[in-house]
């Protein structure tokens, strides 16, 4: 009888005391970043919109951003010195949820620059589209942007990386997601 | 003294990636630079003394019935908490590594120590032995990461070796990349240390008996005289 209970119990006592341990080293550890603006945050706010006083907003509901549309905007920052707005938006490049980015725009609309805040992507290829040449070529868009694989036609029609056509295209939806957003918010602040 | 032994055999001789061809997933998956090498291989490290030592503790009261679930349980708890630290005080590393840190678990080279050695030796010997297996895999992981970063990237540990007018070879941070100075890797070790390569016979091939024969079973048929 012993023979038989023993290894599961042996087991369970294991399990126990693992899970135990870890709930502890997970308390002491877990820090909420939800509500706060984080150091890669700040210094991706930085590089688009230089040195400045930034503001998280929380409430969603007032800015008018709290549609499914708009899940993909994580954090919404307001620079109170210039009185603009910045969008973290996490979206799809080559793998899930591979590029969040920090989208800062004008007081007009339109972009005003972007800045890497986390890459998910393929090392050498999708990593390939963090440069501030391709990222200047969004700046002053204010519709949507398109990727192309051709040198482009029109002014919202942007040439896609080499290597990293899916890369380029996350973060142009990355861009028109912060240009609809901005439009929304601006609506709601104007009423 | 013994202990060395037990340390320096994981670093070159029974080198668990270069030689026993163990836990080639993260070595192929982390290694597109240096420094994530190094984190993934201390990271396994740490994961492999502590498991080691619990398991050589535990050996007499765990039952031989459930005792590869008892390591994975241990292992998988050691794991979740370096990615829970390394998520607190390294979130570079945490990022770059991504699923491989959980995949630790799973790590073959750790399951296989404490499978044939913590549960079979005393405490010292095991961490000894935990401490040499581990260097042994981080030294693989830094030096595949280095090849790949300085060809691939024209840096090594982030910092700029290559001169400006020579475009890397973005190969080499790629899969296939891997593959390949994974293999150099090994080949060299195996010719500095001329191991030769195993002789296949015929005397293990379940079908041997229905064989017609070749070359080689002709060869191995001689010297065995079982096939």
């Amino acid at each position: 009888m012993i023979a038989k209970i023993k290894p599961v119990l042996v087991l369970s006592v294991i399990c126990t005391l693992v899970c135990a341990l870890l709930i502890v080293t997970y308390n002491l550890t877990y820090v909420d970043t939800s509500g706060v603006i984080t150091d890669d945050l700040r210094a991706a706010c930085v590089a688009v919109d230089g040195e400045a006083e930034f503001v998280l907003i929380t409430d969603r509901a007032a800015e008018g951003l709290d549609s499914e549309e708009y899940d993909s905007v994580v954090k919404i920052v307001k620079n109170t010195d210039k009185g603009t707005f910045l969008f973290e938006v996490v979206t799809d490049g080559y793998s899930a949820d591979g590029i969040d980015v920090v989208v800062g725009m004008t007081a007009d609309g339109k972009v005003n620059g972007i800045a890497v805040v986390a890459l998910g992507e393929t090392p050498g290829l999708g990593t390939k589209i963090n440069d501030a040449a391709f990222f200047d070529k969004f700046k002053g868009i204010s519709d949507t942007v398109t990727i192309s694989k051709n040198p482009p036609k029109t002014d919202n029609e942007i040439q896609a990386v080499t290597g990293a056509t899916y890369s380029s295209k996350g973060l142009a939806s990355a861009v028109n997601t912060a240009i609809s957003a901005y439009g929304k918010l601006n609506k709601e602040v104007q009423a | 003294m013994s202990y060395m032994k037990e340390f320096t055999k994981g670093l070159i001789k029974e080198n668990p990636n270069m030689v026993m061809l163990l836990g080639m997933c993260p070595t192929l998956a982390v290694t597109t630079m240096a420094v994530n090498g190094l984190g993934m291989g201390l990271s396994t490290t740490f994961v492999l003394v502590c498991s080691n030592i619990v398991i050589s503790l535990l050996k007499k009261v765990i039952p031989n019935t459930v005792r590869l679930p008892a390591y994975i349980v241990i292992i998988a708890g050691f794991v979740t908490f370096v990615s829970l630290m390394l998520q607190a005080f390294l979130p570079d590393i945490y990022s770059s590594l991504g699923m491989f840190l959980s995949l630790i678990t799973v790590n073959c080279i750790i399951l296989g120590r404490a499978e044939m050695f913590a549960s079979k030796n005393k405490v010292i010997p095991s961490i000894f032995d935990g401490l040499g297996m581990g260097l042994g895999f981080t030294l693989t992981l830094v030096l595949v990461g280095s090849v790949r970063e300085i060809l691939g990237a024209g840096q090594w540990f982030g910092i700029t070796v290559c001169p400006d007018f020579l475009e890397p070879m973005t190969l080499f941070i790629l899969p296939a990349g891997g593959f390949f100075v994974l293999g150099s890797i090994i080949a060299i070790v195996n010719r500095l240390m001329k191991k030769k390569p195993r002789e296949i016979g015929c005397h293990n091939c379940p079908n041997a008996e229905h064989c017609i024969g070749c070359p080689s079973a002709e060869k191995s048929e001689g010297k065995e005289g079982n096939a």
